[in-house]
């Protein structure tokens, strides 16, 4: 037993334990910080991949919506449409909010959108107000639709091509 | 004059010099009267109105969620002095933005071209 111990303080065997032990505290902390930054960016990953999802879905659905009051306009189903400009607008509201890093144009097209069926539906709003039906220009106000659905679509594929 | 309505002047100006440039787009509305035009964060619409035999032109100002913040009218001065300068400015505004919006230019050069050269 001394012996052995004469032997560990001849060659500090002590000095070097620590010394390994040390090296290997420190590459287990190298690791391990590794590790945590590589889950930390998968989870952002997936977080990203949720919301752009998310945005596709919401977005595919507005332009189904706006089809939708293209249709109700050929109907003349006016005590409908202010709900559905309404409904819309908000749903284009809460994609404008859940994507601040939206480009420019992007934001542009959609407050475009946003401003157009608030006024769709002030004016549907007054002319029910004074009437039961109505009397309008259905190809003029299909055509304002058909801008604003030409916009999201237009932006529907720059965020689809964003996510390759 | 207040600082408010200085602001409103220069957003008038500044508008009816970009139209002229070309540099923003006009857009006819739901409203046969009213223009709009939209910019990242709010939009402006720009309409006209017969008050007492007189054309009034208001420019609504609209915040992310499309409604009116804040409305300029054209007789801001309060009589027909047009002490704002405003009521020249945005009648021609007015006449660029509807231009603009239904492309009339447009239209007009078809027109010359289907009627040939004299």
């Amino acid at each position: 037993m001394e012996e052995a111990l004469k032997f560990i303080a001849k060659w500090r065997l002590g000095d070097i334990a620590s010394i390994v032990s040390l090296v290997v505290v420190i590459i287990g902390f190298i690791l391990t910080n590794i590790g945590v930054h590589r889950s930390r960016k998968a989870a952002e990953e997936a977080r990203k991949a949720i919301a752009r999802f998310d945005t596709i879905s919401a977005v595919s659905a507005a332009i189904q919506a706006l089809e939708e009051i293209k249709t109700l306009h050929r109907g003349k189903d006016w005590h409908i449409l202010p709900h559905k400009y309404s409904e819309v607008r908000r749903s284009l509201v809460a994609i404008r909010a859940a994507n601040p890093n939206f480009s420019s144009e992007h934001k542009t097209g959609l407050m475009n959108a946003i401003t157009q069926l608030a006024n769709m539906e002030n004016e549907m709003d007054r002319l029910l107000a004074v009437a039961e039906t109505v009397d309008t220009d259905i190809a003029g106000l299909n055509a304002i639709i058909g801008r604003q659905t030409d916009t999201l679509s237009r932006m529907l594929v720059e965020i689809k091509r964003t996510e390759r | 004059m207040p600082q408010i309505e200085r602001k409103f002047q220069e957003l008038v100006k500044r508008l009816h010099l970009r139209t002229q440039q070309g540099e923003i787009h006009w857009e006819s509305t739901a409203s046969p009267d009213t223009f709009q035009v939209a910019f990242p964060d709010y939009s402006v619409s720009l309409s006209s109105h017969e008050e007492h035999w007189n054309v009034i032109y208001i420019l609504a100002i609209h915040n992310d969620q499309g409604n009116i913040i804040e409305v300029i009218r054209s007789d801001m001065g309060g009589d027909a002095s047009d002490e704002y300068g405003l009521q020249e400015t945005m009648k021609e505004l007015y006449e660029l933005a509807r231009r603009q919006a239904l492309g009339v230019e447009k239209v007009i050069d078809d027109l010359l071209g289907h009627l040939g050269a004299p």
